[in-house]
């Protein structure tokens, strides 16, 4: 079997599609990582394998796209095994997820101003809230959100349908939201949210409107 | 559009993936629907704050570009060693394919069988090894060796050459009585060591049968070699070829009789 052939030139090229995006893969190497040596780690291997692979990519195409779905394998078969995250992802927050929106009085949702609190949240805060996300849907929410991936470039990064992605990617956010809301309650930029069947809570709201 | 309707569109429409029709079509309903329309407000707030965080610089450490370029610097060198190494096996399997197509006759070595257990013979002999029975008539050496090689051993009687002793050797694998002379062919030089190495060999060593005695070189030391029957003689010395010949016997032992030990079983 041949083995692809560095030349000076191909290393030229290399480094000059591939240098430019060591900032947005090492940001979200440590979204995913969530450590700076891992990360660090993590860009190190995505890059030499993109290298060893380069005469795999096709002239022309998205190199950022090629380089993220390397980063995303990368991660996925070397340091997921580390984290036991995965019995958390499917499941158990499915149903919680698609109960709000059921639950919610569109009418009240309109009339509330504190819908908007997301604006007034700190960087940092959405942040941690990303990082602790569970990783399907931290990594959906990663390329999407931060790295404003299209939802082709998304399935073909993850090798998995445009539709996976687009479910992922609802769960990921109401996820998200929910726990950015938890932040928002915490740090007194609104008040807690009721239970939606608790109807003197719904009244105060209302009253204090 | 209802709001059921809208609701799976919401996110692609806000992620930018519909294209102008389809986007028209949305607004109309958002146009019509304060619910709806603040619930886009609430993802545009959400995504607003997600965006912010990821325009929060996080910068690869300077440390990690360096760490990238020596990696494929590393890469390059180990991609050339590998290249080296491919040709190397090549050039070493056409080496050996060469090697055994050339030598077939005497194997991988390109040593022949006879020259080999010359060559044992001579640095057997070399090594000086004690004897185990000396200072006794050849007929008690000859019974010394009886039960301890598979095969008789006749003490050839060399001319102008006496019995100092004997032992067990090997040659090759092969174990052998060894004979130690003390040869002297001109009256006025010292005594000389002379081994006579005597196994035995159906077919392996190419030796003619006595009274042909062929000589080669081994170590500095002359070896003749001899067969008779099924035992081979190698006799090593450090005289030269013509004096060498003068010590060998009349006849393949020297005349001497065929002492069969007690033990010895045809």
């Amino acid at each position: 079997m041949l083995e692809f052939r560095h030349t000076s030139t191909s290393r030229e090229e290399f480094e000059a599609l591939v240098l430019p995006h060591l900032d947005p893969l090492f940001s979200a190497a440590m979204r995913l990582t969530r450590n700076e040596r891992d990360a660090e780690d993590l860009v190190q291997d995505t890059c030499m394998r993109a290298y060893r692979f380069f005469d795999k990519f096709e002239r022309g195409t998205n190199i950022k796209a090629w380089l993220f779905k390397i980063l995303t394998n990368t991660f996925i078969n070397r340091y997921r095994r580390r984290v036991k995250e995965r019995s958390l992802v499917e499941g158990a927050d499915r149903e919680s997820v698609q109960d709000e929106f059921v639950s919610r009085d569109a009418a009240d949702f309109a009339a509330n101003p504190e819908q908007y609190f997301f604006d007034r949240l700190l960087s940092d805060d959405v942040l941690r809230a990303i990082d602790a996300l569970p990783i399907d849907f931290r990594l959906v929410v990663i390329l999407a959100d931060l790295q404003e991936f299209s939802y082709r470039e998304i399935a073909e990064i993850m090798d998995v349908p445009v539709g996976t992605v687009m479910s992922r990617l609802f769960r990921g956010r109401k996820l998200l939201q929910k726990s950015l809301r938890g932040y928002a309650e915490g740090a007194g930029v609104i008040s807690p949210a009721g239970d939606p069947t608790d109807l003197n809570a719904f009244r105060r709201r209302r009253n204090n409107g | 559009m209802t709001c059921l309707e809208l609701e799976p569109f919401l996110h692609p429409y806000l992620d930018g993936e519909f294209d102008a029709g389809e986007r028209a079509r949305v607004e109309v309903h958002l146009e019509g629907c304060p619910a709806c329309a603040a619930r886009v407000r609430s993802e545009q707030s959400f995504r607003r704050a997600v965006k912010r965080a990821a325009e929060a610089p996080v910068l690869a450490p300077p440390s990690l570009r360096g760490r990238v370029l020596a990696g494929l610097h590393a890469e390059d060198r180990a991609q050339r060693r590998r290249t080296r190494q491919k040709l190397a096996w090549a050039a070493a399997a056409a080496a050996t394919l060469a090697l055994v197509g050339g030598s077939l006759p005497w194997g991988r070595t390109g040593i022949s069988p006879r020259q080999r257990y010359v060559e044992s013979a001579a640095l057997n002999h070399a090594r000086g090894l004690p004897l185990e029975i000396s200072r006794v008539p050849p007929e008690n050496v000859e019974a010394w060796f009886g039960g301890k090689l598979d095969h008789r051993v006749a003490v050839p009687r060399l001319q102008r050459a006496s019995l100092a002793g004997a032992r067990l050797l090997n040659v090759q694998d092969r174990p052998a009585a060894y004979l130690r002379y003390e040869a002297q062919p001109h009256p006025d030089t010292a005594p000389r060591g002379v081994g006579l190495f005597v196994f035995d060999d159906l077919r392996e060593v190419p030796a003619a049968p006595f009274p042909s005695v062929e000589v080669a070189r081994s170590r500095g030391y002359n070896v003749a070699v001899w067969r008779d029957g099924e035992l081979v003689y190698e006799l090593v010395t450090d005289l030269e070829e013509p004096e060498l010949r003068e010590l060998l016997p009349p006849s393949p032992t020297g005349g001497a009789p065929l002492v069969r030990p007690a033990s010895w079983t045809p």
